[in-house]
């Protein structure tokens, strides 16, 4: 089910922005509109996520560009949260209610709106580990580091999150 | 996996139609430049991290940048330099006369000189792109409706500026005589004449009348470098063609194949050939007609250009006459014009092309002179819509070789005419319009 991977992980991770600039933008916007569900919002901070790394290069070097930058855009995400006086969430808290009514759906294609609804209503870390590993097809290494979790943590989280998503039809 | 976490898992894969923007992608790319650039230009000195971070910086650089142009030593260079913004620097590049970073773009053009003094060939390049681009500016303000005059004047002064620049590389005393001259000479010719298409183009474009007054002087200074750009291709490819035609003697077998081979072996050594019909022509036979062609073409279109200017010197002089103006002077170098004309012909025959040039241009402005000094005759406001009409002429495209019945066909906007005049028009832009086509046609080998 993996895809190949592209990013040749032999080459620097610098040339892996670079070179793949275009899809990890994507990735990583799709990303954050699918935790968010606000088109502006999504770009604001996608951009931020990018700055940021560019900003970080320029006196450190980065392993692993892709975890590096999933990684951020998580924490972004949290930041962005905060910013706006959210309750701090963890896995239990669901703020389902409020995200579902500030839907701006407009990304969202008719026959994925099902799926979107229902990742909307699992836990902030679920979903992101869902999302990275079916949608972006991230390696678990990458997810393990993206999460600040080891590999065997990841691999079951990812495994009860699709199981709680089963359970929510 | 069961069936049920299979479809769950198709399902979630079709959110990958979610992309974003490709103008959001597009702006962060710019951010993204700026702000490696900003690193960059603060931490030049002394980071102990220089090298890492100027190699990782590199990589963004070319990364980010279009494929097509990586720009990236000169642009970081000249924005250390100029101790501007990287990000500034990059997207000055498309910056137009009134905006604010257009300085920029100068001064990134003339860091890029700067940058090449020791190569004569790609400084002339740059001046000659450069001053392509003025008038590419003068276009787009135009089609804005933003070309206000003094930004014109502006950019005309410093197409000039460029041109004079290419020129002055051009007749150098290290330029000329070598091989950069045939391609320094061949690229300012190819942009001058290049130059006049686009200034027909803004002349369509602009209403006022200092407007044009500011592009027919841009003109006169392209067909002025174009000139002097066919001088030195013409002196180039005559000295071509006197070794070709020496190798050609020594080997003692010429082909007959046209007058012009004869002509120059005769010319240029002074021996008889031998009427020889061989099928082995030698290399120099075969390279000289080209070469050949290429030199009659460049002097067959400036004759065409001297015919028209006599042409329409002389219909101004009918028109002048009529209302009673002294013309005595005028037709005296009108007739000067067509002799020198006649001269050009002459020399054109013996293949002494860069002689026959000359004459040619001697011609034109020799009929440029007899129409001027009629012009300065009636300078009155009075007259003024009625001189109108002469001066459109300016903006006419190089007529076609075979084009000798110069045709009054204008490109300029619509003046005081009579119904028979423009008629008459038609039929001859037609004309011009299938010679000009045909010659193109010719021009694609």
């Amino acid at each position: 089910m993996k895809r190949d991977n592209e990013v040749n992980k032999n080459n620097n991770s610098l040339d892996d922005l670079m070179t793949n600039y275009n899809e990890l933008v994507d990735q990583i916007f799709r990303f954050i509109y699918l935790k968010t569900n606000k088109k502006e919002v999504a770009e604001d901070i996608t951009q931020e996520c990018f700055l940021s790394t560019i900003k970080y290069l320029g006196e450190n070097e980065v392993q692993n560009m892709r975890a590096f930058l999933f990684k951020t855009a998580r924490n972004k995400v949290i930041d962005y949260y905060r910013q706006k006086n959210r309750v701090i969430y963890s896995d239990e808290a669901v703020l389902a209610n409020e995200k579902i009514s500030s839907h701006d759906d407009v990304m969202v294609k008719q026959d994925a709106k099902m799926v979107a609804e229902k990742l909307n209503l699992l836990g902030e870390e679920d979903r992101d580990v869902l999302m990275m590993r079916y949608l972006e097809d991230l390696d678990i290494k990458d997810i393990a580091e993206a999460i600040g979790k080891n590999q065997m943590a990841t691999r079951v989280q990812i495994f009860r999150a699709l199981r709680k998503m089963k359970n929510l039809i | 996996m069961d069936s049920r976490k299979k479809n769950l898992i198709e399902e979630m894969k079709k959110l990958r139609s979610i992309k974003a923007d490709d103008g959001f992608k597009f702006a962060l790319r710019k951010r993204m430049f700026e702000e490696a650039g900003k690193s960059f230009v603060i931490n030049m000195s002394g980071s102990r991290h220089h090298s890492q971070q100027a190699s990782n910086l590199q990589k963004i650089f070319i990364n980010l940048l279009p494929k097509k142009q990586n720009m990236f030593l000169p642009l970081l260079l000249i924005a250390a330099l100029l101790g501007s913004s990287a990000g500034a620097t990059y997207a000055s590049q498309s910056s137009l006369p009134g905006e604010t970073l257009y300085p920029v773009k100068l001064a990134t053009e003339k860091a890029q000189t700067v940058l090449n003094v020791n190569d004569n060939a790609k400084e002339a390049d740059l001046h000659i792109k450069f001053s392509e681009k003025r008038l590419y500016e003068i276009d787009a303000l135009a089609q804005k409706g933003e070309a206000k005059l003094e930004l014109v004047r502006e950019a005309v002064d410093k197409y000039k500026e460029e041109l004079s620049e290419a020129k002055n590389i051009l007749t150098s005393a290290s330029v000329v005589g070598s091989d950069q001259s045939i391609q320094i000479a061949k690229s300012l010719a190819d942009a001058t004449n290049h130059s006049k298409e686009t200034l027909v183009k803004i002349s369509g474009e602009v209403d006022s009348d200092d407007a044009l007054d500011i592009l027919k002087d841009a003109w006169k200074e392209a067909v002025e470098h174009n000139d002097i750009a066919t001088i030195e291709l013409l002196k180039s490819l005559t000295s071509d063609m006197t070794a070709a035609a020496n190798t050609t003697s020594t080997t003692n077998t010429v082909a007959n194949t046209n007058t012009a081979d004869t002509t120059i072996s005769t010319a240029a050594t002074g021996t008889q050939n031998q009427a020889a019909v061989t099928t082995s022509t030698n290399q120099a036979v075969v390279a000289v007609p080209v070469q050949d062609q290429q030199s009659q073409n460049m002097v067959n279109n400036k004759m065409a250009e001297a015919s028209h200017k006599i042409s329409e010197a002389e219909r101004y002089i009918v028109k002048k006459e009529s209302r009673g103006a002294d013309v005595g002077a005028a037709k005296i170098k009108i007739a000067e014009a067509k002799t020198l004309l006649a001269d050009s012909q002459n020399l054109l025959n013996q293949a002494k092309y860069t002689e026959a040039f000359l004459r040619a241009k001697d011609a034109h402005r020799a009929a440029q002179i007899a129409k001027e000094s009629l012009e300065n005759d009636h300078k009155d406001k009075n007259h003024k819509e009625e001189d109108g009409d002469d001066d459109e002429n300016i903006f006419v495209l190089p007529a076609a070789i075979s084009d000798t019945s110069a045709s009054n066909s204008s490109t300029g906007t619509a003046s005081v005419r009579s119904e028979t005049d423009y008629d008459q028009d038609n039929d001859d832009e037609d004309k011009k319009e299938k010679k000009h086509d045909k010659e193109k046609e010719e021009d694609h080998d």
